[in-house]
This record gives structure tokens, C-alpha cells and sequence, in this order.
């Protein structure tokens, strides 16, 4: 029975082995054609297709374009089509295997390109596509090389010159119309079609529609739009690995294994439970992003009591970029092994500006597509045959006016430093104009970032020692000056320990522990009330009062806006400096004391001076805190952004209101003795139509250095709508040159008195 | 028990009976194996070559624990059956408490290699049966079988859990075939196999719906891409049927199947190698079948037989699933080619079933069992 029985598994193995072999014999022998068709369009991408959709153009509130996809023609060649005369394939892979340096490389393929530079090929192609044939034969080279090394295969199309403008690619089409086939598509493709001919004008070339950034205002609010790049390779291979492109991945990845470390053990079982893995061994960030997302709000909490607050905020921004179901099948994302070499047609991501902070928005989401009809009788579950087109989003709008951009930019570049401009809505924070000067033109950073003309305008833009890259209004931290003698004012109201009858002495000068404090120029202002000292800038009253309250008792005013970001819808947003006992605490080295406050300090923090700090947004956001009734607001560069419930300073309108007094007559009063510091500036020319309240600051910054001039303030004057501050980087007194900024912005948005100008859209209306 | 093979000393052969056929076969998928791992692995990171050196590493291991099986009596082994068996279960609820890799339980991670419990589980799991099943007839009765089929199914479940479901699912063919062999009857195997479905049938179905749970909030995770492994099966299949009679040549298989040198490295030899290269491998399998077969039906000694039987079953169950997976017959279920996939926990499971193989056929001394089961 046991013989027997064995003889049975036998034969039920035979049958099964049977059934395997015979599904073998079918797929390989019998349904061979078929197959050997998939798997050459499988090569060409045929029989899987990404099909890529366009980035979202970027406009002002009124709607007028900034930045837009505009279709280009990428050429491309498929290696095995090529037809060289001197060049081959094989020399490259036989001269790939020999270097035995990169130095060695990078020499070969200098002489690679040489020598294809002169190939007839490249020179006529050069020719018909008025490309450089440099940058041509770099470009074949690239593609050769590829295959040499195996990144791709002979059938595939390799870009080798991208950007071709519409009509060059029309006119080379009309040259040569048969060797194509199906008006824009895949020149050379088909060999049947090219053998017909003589001679193939171009074998081997494919050319294929494809769209490129585009900024037709050039300049324009560049600071605000950024611009894009391509990938990088470890943002290309992050996510290749994970799906999505997380902000700061390296930074990031340092600090929570900084956090980590520091986790008591305690701490980390509870962490562990929550987790449902010990933290301990997390090493992978985007396992950490995972486990968080997972948590619900009062685990979160509790989480954020562990230390892990800034872990936590990390993953309230979306992601940069994050792929959608097709593009991870596309990329193989999660797939084991991802042999794939498969790349996302667009690589474009947003590098700067509101180009990066919106990426994800913008971006298109591309469509994977496969061909119905070869795969329906496999009967596998491919669901994804008839999906959606790809998707562009709708234009993102931006709170930027039109005119109000343009007004502020006029201005700024009226004058040589550099600097920033903005211009605010006081209760929603909109932004309607955001400048910084020496401006740059996004246009050249649109990729492709090739071609020895492009590489120049980049070395220029990068080398230039005024920083153009710069956003200047909040990538820039600049001692803040006078424009905070309106917020220690409001507050020693506040508080009491100022009225508005009070007087003090100024000989021009004030000794403190044997150090002697200036008013500007050393000029005695004689006696000083709140509103003489706003009007006329009068340090050593300032001094005083700071010193009365103190920046501890100042700090819980002044930190709703100092020392932390505004929350402005924009990428690289600095913080900035409010010096009390916190932030000393945090930058002192561990192991030292804490440099001790003295009242000198509080002299010199009154003015806005010795280590605090500020950006042009922070001070905007103040004025319009001055004006609006004590709210801070989160400003905004996106019209759809949400709108955050605005912060109250808790100043009472009494105390706003003669500050506000102050401020007023600091552009206003022109009485000769009294006159106000930027009265000159506003009343000397042509009268605004429009009354302006504001301060007037010179920061010194470094000993030596001539001060940064600021101007901040909010119009109209009586009835407060938009808040403001210019900044002029090393440019000498406030009034004197920050005030005709302001004054020469306003005037080309409002015109004068005597000629105003007819607004139709004026901001917010 | 261990005294009954000594009771006759003197009829032992001494001279090693080795089937040369068996050893012929296996050997030439193990070089199969390292040619094609090494085209299929030349993309990946490291290059084809590390990982053919490392492919051949593991077949010299292998080997060395072929050797060192060989020099141990075969009932030795059985004699510890108990103590493996409690070992492996151990091992196996262990690896619960360790860090998941991609997600699953399956593997120790020992730095230097990723050790597999599961790939252990095997021989044990059939040198238990068999210890259980030599001189007992109870398997005749439906009360009897509870216990085989107790024993077998607790690592089972646990590798199911791990979740490891192709390990599991190669397994489930060697209970039934071991009892079948040793003489269990025709409609109690039918009624356990009925019991069987329907306990994996709901353990699938369990499995499924904790993977469903990830993918809500986990927009990082599409490891569990619902369509990818029926969109990998579509490449393979495309990839295999491209292959045609002669095959592309080696290093010419399509560069965009993933997991191409691991479980789906059936689908390069047929790409690569053609329908005579795939076909000529699955004829080796069958024939080391074949032959190992032969060795149960040579041997009278009842656990050999039974362990005979055990390591065949398995071995084909393996290679059936797998090569039906790559060829689009069945789902994938995440299994490896015995013999041919790379990896050292498989290359070495696979070596230590192939050892114990041998070593039965090669003792023949011992014939105190029936002619026959009945
Ligand atoms: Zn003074």
C-alpha cells in the first residue's frame, strides 16, 4: 500500500509539473508574438503611459498672469535609430570600462562631445533647431552614455535638447513632413515609414510636446513667485523611496534623531504604546511622519508634552510634493524592489517663493494609462485603465495687487540700496504688494538650467554680492530702530507707567551706566511728551520709558509679533530676535551663565536696537496691530489661504489711539521747530490724496556702518485700511531716505491732490 | 526507539548509497541559479556580480550543511524530534517580538543575515510528523488525526501570522501527503482538507482586512499597492512569454519587474533562457521529484520514508506555487524559488531538506519496519 501510494504522489505530481510545463509551452511557444509586442511597447512605454499634466499658473488678485506653462518641443533620440559617422556605442562602453577615474570620465566624455560636435548629424540638427551644437552634443553624448552604462535602454527616448520653441519645430516638420506621422509625434519612429526614404534627415528622432515655466512679466514679484528647478537626485531618489518629498528632509531627519536620544525611558514606553513601535530604534523619518499621522488630537498632545512639539508641526504642512496613486505604480514606490527606471516626464518642483510653499497645489497630477485593449484578456484586476484625465489645478491666485505691486517696485527701484517693501491689508492680512530690491528674473532658473548662456545668467545671479536671491522682506533680519518706540509706548500706556500729559528733558543725551546714549544727531529736544517723542523721535525719553517697564514686562506684548515668524504663506520666513530672558537663555552655551540684563539693555531694546531684531513683515504686521485696534494678524500671499483668527496685543484703544496720535503727527506736523521726522518727505513735493501715519526709524547696526532706514506706517491716517514698512538696507536716515520711498510708492498708486490718479481696482475693494 | 537500528549491526552497509541523479539535478538548478541571479540582480545597487558571489556563498553553505548532515544518522536527528519541534515553535513566536521588516514578522535580523524561522520550520515540521506518525496506526481513525494535524498546525498558523501566507500555503500540501503515505484513509484526508480550506479561507480573509486598515491613513505606505502585485504578475508573465523558445540571452531580460531576482526569478530564467532553459529547469525539478520519491519507496525504515516523502512534497509544492505565480496561474502569494531564488535563509532551507533527502536514501541498513503500512 505504502508503494502504492507513493506511486499515487507521483502521478498527481506528473500532472501538476505537467500543467506548469504546458502554461510555459502557452506563454512561451504559442502566445510568443503577443508577448514579444508587449514587451517591446513595454520598452517604448507603450503599453503603460504617464501622461503628464501642466503646472497651475500663478495671478494676481485681479486675475492678470504671473507664471504659466507654455508648450515647448523636447527633442529626444533613440539610440538604436541613431546614425552616426564616427561616433559609436560601443566606443563609449568600451571607453566607460577602461577610465579608471572620474577625472579619467569626465575627459573621455569632453572628447566625446568634441568629437560629436562635428558630426554631420548634430551640426545639421543644431542647425534646424537654432540650438547651441555644444550643448547638442553634450546632450547625444548624455543619451549614449546612458545606455553604455545601462540607466537605458537602446529604445528608449532620451532627451537631448528640450525647450525648442513652436516654430522652429514647425518649420523643421514642414522641411522634412515625410518622416512623420501623426503631426508632432515621434519622428523617426516608425521604420518603415523612414526607410521609404533615401536618406533620413534626422533617423532616430523623436519629438514630443512638452511645457515649460514661464514668467511673461519677467521681474515681476519675483521675490513673491520664486521659481522652479528640477529634482534633484536625492530629492528624485527620497521620493522613489517614500512617495512624497518632505521639507527638509536631512535637517529634519538630524533633529529627530536629536530628540530621540534625549527621550527618557520612561518617555519612550509611553511613546512605544502610543507608537506601537519603540522610538528608540526610529530611524527613518518617514516611518516617524507615518506613526504621527496616525495619532489622534489627545494622543497628540501628549506626544507634544514628550518634547516632540516641533515633531508634531512638521507634519501640519503637507509635504512639498506627494505622488497620487499612478505616479507611485509609475515609479514602483513601495514596490520591494524597484528596478524600474521610470521617471516622472515633469521633474519640475517648486524652488523658491510661493513656487515652492504652493508646490504641491500646483503641481499637475499625472495619469498612469494603460492601453485596454492588450491587457483586457488577462483577466487580471487592472483597474486603472480608464481613469480621469490629469489633472491641472486651477490657477492659484495671489493677494498681490496689480497696481500696488507695481507702485511699490517703482519705488523701491527708484533708489540704489537694497531693500523691501510691503504693503498690508490691516485686517486680513493680505498681502497686496511684496518687493525686495535687487530683483531677478525667474525666467532663468526655469529648467532646463543648460546651455553656456544660461550657466552665466546663473553664475551672475549667484555671485552678485547684493544678493538679489534674497527675499528681503522676510528672509532678512535687520535691526528694527525707532519703529518700536510705538509699541513700547502703547504698552508704558498701557500699563500705566506713562500718561499722555507727562513730560521729560531732553539735553540730547542720556548717561547710563557710564555709557551716554544719543537722540539722533545729538539734538536736545528740550521737553518731551508721548506724542513729541513719536513725532520727533526723541531717543532719551524712549530710553526711560523702556526702561520703566522692562523687557520681561514688554515681552508678552512684543513677542505676539518679535522673535517668531508671522506665519506668511512663504517659504525660508526668518524669525527674528525679541531678546528676553528666553531667547538668552537659548542661545547661551550650555555650562555658561546667562548674560544678565541690564537697564543699558532696556535703553537700548526701546529703540529697537542692540540684539533685537526684525524683519520687513514683522514691522508691517505691527503697524497694522497700531492701527486695526491691537490685533496682530497672520499675513497671507494666497487670496484662498485661510484666514487665522487675529491675536490681540490687549491694548486698549485709549492707549492706540495716542500712539496713533503720535504717528500721525510724525508725517503731518510740519511746524518749523516741531516738525515731524518724515514730514519733509510726504509734504515737500506734490500732497498725497491719501493721509499717512507712521514712524520713521534709523537703525544702527554695526559700528561704523550707516544705518538701515526704515519707514513703517498705515493709511489712510484717520480711517486705517492697509499697512506698510520700506526698508533700506545701509541707507542712511529714515525720514531722509525711507520716507520718499513710501511717499514716492504712494503717490504712484494715488497720484496727487492736484492729478490723482483714477484707481479702478484698488485692493480689497 | 534508537535501539531498534542497533539491534542488527551487522546488516549495515557500509558503502554510502547516494542517488546520483538526485544530486545532478539539484546541482544543476543551484548553477541555473547563479547565473541568472546574477543577470537579474545587475541593475540593482552593488551590481549583478555581488550578488552572484554572494548567491554562490550560499550554495557553499548550503553545501557544508549537506556534508555535516550527512555525517549524523538520520534517526539521530528523529530522535530529538520533541526538543526541534518546541525549538521552532519558540522561534517562531519570538520573532513576533522583533522589530517588523517591511512591515512583517518574518525574520531575525542577525546583521550579517536576515535569518528566517520560517524556512527552518519546514524540516522540522516534517520530522516531527513523522516521529509522530512511524509505529502509530491511530491515524487510521478521524479521532487520531486530531493530533498530526494539531502539531502541524500551530507553526502553521504562526507563520500565517507573521504574515508569511505563501509559507504557509506551500506547507498545507505536506500534512496532507504524509498522512496519505502513511495510510491515513481516503475520506478522513477529504474531510481534514475540507476542514483546512475553511480554516485558511478565514485566516486570508482576517490577514486581508488588517492590510485594507493600513492603507487608510498611511499615504506613505502603498507597500500593500492593491494593484501592484497584479500589475508585477502582468510583467512577469509579459516578461516570460517574450522570452520565446531561445530566450533573449542573459542580461537581456526587461528592466521593470520588481522583485526580479527574489521571487520572480523564475520569470528571468524563462525571459533569458527561453522555454528550453525554464522548461529544462522545471524537468530537473521533476526528475530530483522523481528520484526522491524513488528513495522513500526504497527505504523501509517508516520515519525515513515519511521524511522522504515530507521533504519532496514540499520542495514541488514550493516550486508549483512559485513558477505558477511568475506565469500569472495563480495570486501572488510571496514565495521562493527553492534552489534558485536568491537569499540565504532559502538557499539554506532549501540544502537542509535536500541533505536529509540523501541521508536517508543512503542508509539503508535498517529494515524492521512491515514490508508494508497496512
Ligand atoms: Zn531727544
Amino acid at each position: 500500500m505504502f508503494k502504492s501510494r507513493i506511486g499515487i504522489v507521483a502521478l498527481i505530481l506528473g500532472v501538476l509539473f505537467s500543467i506548469a510545463g504546458g502554461r510555459l509551452f502557452q506563454l512561451q511557444v504559442i502566445r510568443y508574438d503577443k508577448y514579444r509586442q508587449l514587451s517591446e511597447r513595454d520598452k517604448d512605454g507603450g503599453s503603460q503611459k504617464l501622461i503628464p499634466a501642466s503646472r497651475a499658473a500663478i495671478t494676481t488678485r485681479e486675475g492678470d498672469i504671473l507664471g504659466e506653462d507654455r508648450p515647448f518641443f523636447d527633442i529626444s533620440i533613440r539610440v538604436d535609430r541613431l546614425k552616426l559617422e564616427g561616433v559609436t556605442l560601443d566606443e563609449i562602453k568600451r571607453a566607460r570600462e577602461a577610465a579608471k577615474s572620474l577625472d579619467e570620465r569626465k575627459r573621455q566624455a569632453e572628447q566625446f562631445i568634441a568629437r560629436l560636435k562635428d558630426e554631420r548629424f548634430v551640426i545639421r540638427l543644431a542647425d534646424a533647431l537654432k540650438y547651441d551644437r555644444i550643448d547638442l552634443a553634450h546632450g547625444v553624448f548624455t543619451a549614449m552614455d546612458n545606455v553604455a552604462r545601462k540607466w537605458a535602454s537602446l529604445s528608449s527616448t532620451q532627451t537631448i535638447a528640450q525647450g525648442v520653441g513652436e516654430d522652429v519645430w514647425l518649420q523643421l516638420k514642414a522641411t522634412h513632413e515625410d518622416g512623420f506621422h501623426n503631426g508632432v509625434l515621434l519622428y523617426g519612429r516608425d521604420a518603415a515609414k523612414i526607410s521609404d526614404l533615401t536618406e533620413p534627415p534626422f533617423p532616430g528622432l523623436v519629438c514630443t510636446l512638452s511645457t515649460r515655466r514661464v514668467y511673461p512679466r519677467g521681474t515681476f514679484a519675483c521675490s513673491v513667485l520664486g521659481c522652479v528647478n528640477d529634482m534633484t537626485e536625492p530629492e528624485e531618489s527620497q521620493l522613489r523611496q517614500y512617495g512624497v518629498l518632505l521639507e527638509s528632509f536631512d535637517a529634519r531627519t538630524k533633529a529627530w534623531t536629536a530628540t530621540r536620544d534625549k527621550l527618557t525611558s520612561t518617555q519612550a514606553s509611553t511613546l512605544a504604546e502610543l507608537f506601537g513601535d519603540d522610538p528608540r530604534e526610529i530611524d527613518d523619518l518617514g516611518h516617524l511622519y507615518r506613526l504621527m499621522m496616525k495619532l489622534r488630537p489627545d494622543e497628540r498632545e501628549t506626544v507634544a508634552r514628550m518634547g516632540m512639539a516641533e515633531q508634531l508641526k512638521w507634519i501640519q504642512r503637507p509635504p512639498r510634493l506627494k505622488l497620487n496613486d499612478s505616479e507611485m505604480l509609475w515609479l514602483g514606490v513601495g514596490l520591494p524592489m524597484s528596478a524600474a527606471r521610470n521617471s516622472l516626464g515633469n521633474r519640475t518642483i517648486g524652488e523658491m517663493g510661493v513656487e515652492r510653499f504652493y508646490n504641491e497645489q500646483l503641481r499637475g497630477k499625472h495619469t498612469l494609462r494603460f492601453s485596454e485593449a492588450e491587457y483586457h484578456d488577462f483577466s487580471m484586476p487592472v483597474s486603472y485603465q480608464n481613469e480621469v484625465e490629469p489633472r491641472s489645478e486651477k490657477p492659484l491666485v495671489l493677494t498681490i495687487s496689480n497696481a500696488w505691486q507695481e507702485a511699490a517696485e517703482v519705488a523701491l527701484q527708484s533708489q540704489e540700496r537694497p531693500g523691501g517693501i510691503i504693503v498690508m491689508d490691516i485686517n486680513d492680512g493680505s498681502v497686496l504688494a511684496m518687493a525686495s530690491n535687487p530683483v531677478f528674473d525667474p525666467n532663468v532658473f526655469t529648467p532646463p538650467r543648460t546651455g553656456a548662456k544660461r550657466q552665466e545668467q546663473l553664475a551672475v545671479l549667484a555671485n552678485d554680492p547684493n544678493k538679489p536671491l534674497l527675499n528681503r522682506t522676510i528672509d532678512g533680519e535687520y535691526a528694527l530702530g525707532s519703529i518700536m518706540k510705538s509699541i513700547v509706548m502703547a504698552v508704558a500706556l498701557e500699563r500705566g507707567q506713562l500718561t499722555p500729559d507727562e513730560t521729560f528733558q531732553c539735553p540730547g543725551f542720556i548717561k547710563e551706566g557710564g555709557q551716554i546714549f544719543h537722540c539722533d544727531g545729538n539734538h536736545a529736544h528740550g521737553t518731551v511728551n508721548v506724542y513729541k517723542c513719536l513725532r520727533c523721535s526723541c531717543n532719551v525719553m524712549s530710553h526711560q520709558v523702556g526702561a520703566r517697564v522692562g523687557v520681561e514686562n514688554l515681552g508678552p506684548f512684543a513677542k505676539l509679533i518679535f522673535g517668531k515668524k508671522t506665519g506668511i504663506d512663504l517659504p525660508f520666513e526668518k524669525n527674528g530676535i525679541y531678546p528676553d530672558r528666553d531667547y538668552r537663555i537659548k542661545t547661551t552655551q550650555q555650562g555658561k551663565s546667562v548674560r544678565p540684563w541690564t537697564r543699558g539693555n532696556d535703553f537700548q531694546l526701546a529703540i529697537g536696537q542692540g540684539e533685537m531684531n526684525s524683519t520687513v513683515i514683522q514691522a508691517t504686521v505691527l503697524m497694522a496691530a497700531m492701527a486695526n485696534g491691537g490685533n496682530v494678524v497672520t499675513p497671507r500671499i494666497r487670496l484662498e489661504a485661510p484666514t487665522n483668527a487675529p491675536v490681540s496685543l490687549g491694548l486698549s484703544a485709549r492707549s492706540l489711539n495716542i500712539v496713533r496720535q503720535g504717528l500721525d503727527e510724525c508725517v503731518n506736523t510740519g511746524t518749523p521747530g516741531e516738525r515731524g521726522t518724515c514730514y519733509t518727505a510726504f509734504h515737500s513735493n506734490g500732497e498725497l490724496p491719501v493721509r499717512v501715519a507712521g514712524k520713521t526709524s534709523t537703525a544702527e547696526h554695526k559700528k561704523g556702518a550707516v544705518p538701515h532706514a526704515w519707514f513703517a506706517g498705515y493709511f489712510p491716517a484717520e480711517n486705517p485700511r492697509y499697512a506698510f514698512a520700506v526698508m533700506l538696507e545701509e541707507a542712511g536716515h529714515g525720514g531722509a531716505v525711507a520716507g520718499p520711498v513710501a511717499y514716492k510708492m504712494l503717490r504712484e498708486f494715488y497720484g496727487t491732490k492736484t492729478s490723482p490718479k483714477a484707481q479702478t481696482a484698488v485692493a480689497g475693494n | 526507539m534508537a535501539d531498534t537500528f542497533r539491534a542488527q549491526p551487522s546488516s549495515v552497509i557500509r558503502l554510502p548509497h547516494v542517488d546520483v541523479i538526485l544530486l545532478i539535478s539539484v546541482g544543476l538548478v543551484a548553477l541555473l541559479s547563479i547565473i541568472y541571479v546574477t543577470s537579474a540582480a545587475q541593475n540593482l545597487p552593488g551590481g549583478g556580480a555581488s550578488y552572484g558571489t554572494k548567491q554562490a556563498a550560499y550554495v557553499g553553505i548550503g553545501l557544508l550543511i549537506f556534508v555535516a548532515i550527512q555525517r549524523v544518522h538520520y534517526m539521530t536527528i528523529l530522535r530529538f524530534a520533541p526538543q526541534l519541534y518546541a525549538g521552532i515553535v519558540a522561534l517562531l513566536i519570538g520573532v513576533f517580538f522583533t522589530r517588523p521588516i517591511k512591515g512583517a514578522h518574518c525574520w531575525y535580523d542577525l546583521y550579517f543575515f536576515k535569518f528566517e524561522p520560517s524556512e527552518l520550520a519546514k524540516p522540522v515540521l516534517i520530522i516531527t510528523l513523522a516521529y509522530y506518525l512511524m509505529y502509530r496506526d491511530s491515524y487510521k481513525t478521524l479521532k487520531g488525526l486530531i493530533a498530526p494535524f494539531v502539531l502541524a498546525t500551530i507553526p502553521l498558523l504562526l507563520i500565517l501570522k507573521q504574515p508569511y501566507l505563501g509559507g504557509a500555503m506551500a506547507f498545507a500540501p505536506v500534512i496532507l501527503v504524509m498522512l496519505f503515505v502513511a495510510g491515513a484513509k481516503l475520506w478522513h484526508l477529504a474531510l481534514t482538507c475540507f476542514a483546512g480550506a475553511s480554516a485558511f479561507i478565514v485566516m486570508f480573509f482576517t490577514t486581508m482586512r488588517s492590510f485594507q486598515q493600513d492603507r487608510i491613513n498611511a499615504w506613505l505606505n502603498p507597500q500593500q499597492h492593491q494593484h501592484g502585485a497584479a500589475w508585477q504578475q502582468l510583467l512577469s508573465q509579459t516578461a516570460i512569454g517574450s522570452g520565446g523558445l531561445f530566450g533573449k540571452g542573459l542580461g537581456q531580460a526587461s528592466q521593470n519587474l520588481p522583485e526580479k531576482h527574489t521571487d520572480f526569478i523564475f520569470a528571468v530564467v524563462a525571459e533569458e533562457g527561453g522555454f528550453i532553459t525554464a522548461g529544462l529547469l522545471l524537468a530537473l525539478v521533476f526528475i530530483a521529484a522523481i528520484s526522491g520519491l524513488g528513495i522513500a519507496a526504497r527505504t523501509r525504515e517508516p520515519a525515513g520514508r515519511l521524511i522522504a516523502v515530507g521533504c519532496v512534497t514540499i520542495f514541488c509544492s514550493q516550486v508549483l506555487i512559485n513558477t505558477c505565480v511568475t506565469m500569472g496561474l495563480i495570486p501572488t502569494t510571496g514565495l521562493t524559488l527553492p534552489f534558485v531564488s536568491y537569499g540565504g535563509s532559502s538557499m539554506i532551507g532549501s540544502f537542509i531538506l535536500l541533505a536529509l533527502l540523501v541521508n536517508i536514501g543512503s542508509k539503508r541498513e535498517v529494515v524492521l519496519a512491515k514490508e508494508d503500512f497496512s
